[in-house]
């Protein structure tokens, strides 16, 4: 199969689009036939991405998160983006339990998620100018 | 004997006047309407977590069973994952903090309905080490009871 299809999606940065994102790329993404845990995984690991650019990446909610989205073959390629704070140091940020913000209770497993529920994650920051995670995911993986 | 007494009178409150959940004096009657996610049940206190616990929704969660938590004694904190379909790393962070707040008063802590994907998100986590869990029942075992009410 080699079906091709990418949408593009800007929001506020407004908390409430967190399940509005995840939403929307599950939905993207039923052409593929995935099972039920295949778009619980997706729309976990969108979920972190997206809250993590709404909580770090900006101070205001009227900044925007950019969501595209792509399919290829049976692989489905998820990024999101903020031009936002960035991050100062990427390999801490991945760490579990790791957390700038302790005052908000965050676990700090929002990365954590991302890779269990992905199967590859990259993270690109520069401070000052935002973050980019791009993820992937082959999905079928789970069938027999 | 002087708990005993607190959280019967914290209850009587509770039960007496639902609209208004008035133990911190900030309450206002506009928040209280739009709370709802905890009840008291047989001396534990039980949050029903939403369909969908992210990062949106935990404030008002945690708000309302922090302010509980605080005013009453409670023994046991039960969160009821039965009509919960989605949860992300946000949800483990309200677990854990209410965890750590119930640390201080010497209650336990217990996770009940798991579904099979909310078992995959403890577990990935490390949570189903940190508080005892229970899974949701099996589809058709609930039918059948819900059967045997109607008949």
């Amino acid at each position: 199969m080699q079906e091709q299809n990418e949408m593009k999606l800007s929001f506020d940065a407004r908390s409430v689009n967190e399940g509005f994102a995840r939403v929307a790329v599950a939905a993207f993404i039923t052409g593929l036939n995935p099972t039920l845990d295949e778009v619980a995984d997706v729309k976990t690991a969108v979920s972190e991405a997206v809250t993590n650019a709404i909580i770090h990446g900006y101070d205001s909610e009227e900044e925007q998160v950019e969501l595209s989205c792509r399919i290829r073959g049976t692989e489905v390629e998820i990024t999101v983006c903020d031009h936002g704070k960035g991050i100062a140091d990427v390999d801490k940020a991945r760490e579990p339990f790791f957390t700038t913000r302790p005052e908000l209770e965050r676990s700090g497993m929002g990365f954590a998620f991302m890779e269990a529920f992905m199967d590859e994650v990259q993270v690109e920051s520069r401070l000052g100018a935002g973050t980019r995670v791009w993820m992937r995911k082959k999905i079928g993986a789970q069938e027999g | 004997m002087s708990t005993e007494c607190g959280l019967a009178l914290c209850t009587a409150f509770f039960l007496l006047d639902g609209r208004k959940l008035a133990f911190g004096e900030e309450e206002t009657d506009m928040q209280a309407q739009t709370e709802g996610y905890c009840e008291w049940k047989q001396g534990s206190l039980v949050v029903k977590v939403p369909r969908e616990l992210g990062h949106h929704e935990a404030d008002q969660l945690r708000q309302e069973a922090d302010r509980l938590i605080d005013s009453c004694q409670v023994r046991q904190l039960v969160f009821d994952f039965s009509q919960t379909e989605f949860m992300d790393s946000a949800g483990i962070g309200v677990i854990i903090g209410r965890c750590r707040a119930m640390g201080y008063h010497g209650g336990s802590v217990v996770a009940r309905n798991l579904s099979g994907r909310l078992q995959k998100i403890f577990a990935v986590s490390g949570l189903h080490k940190l508080i005892q869990t229970e899974p949701r029942e099996a589809a058709g075992r609930k039918k059948e009871d819900d059967n045997a009410g109607a008949e």
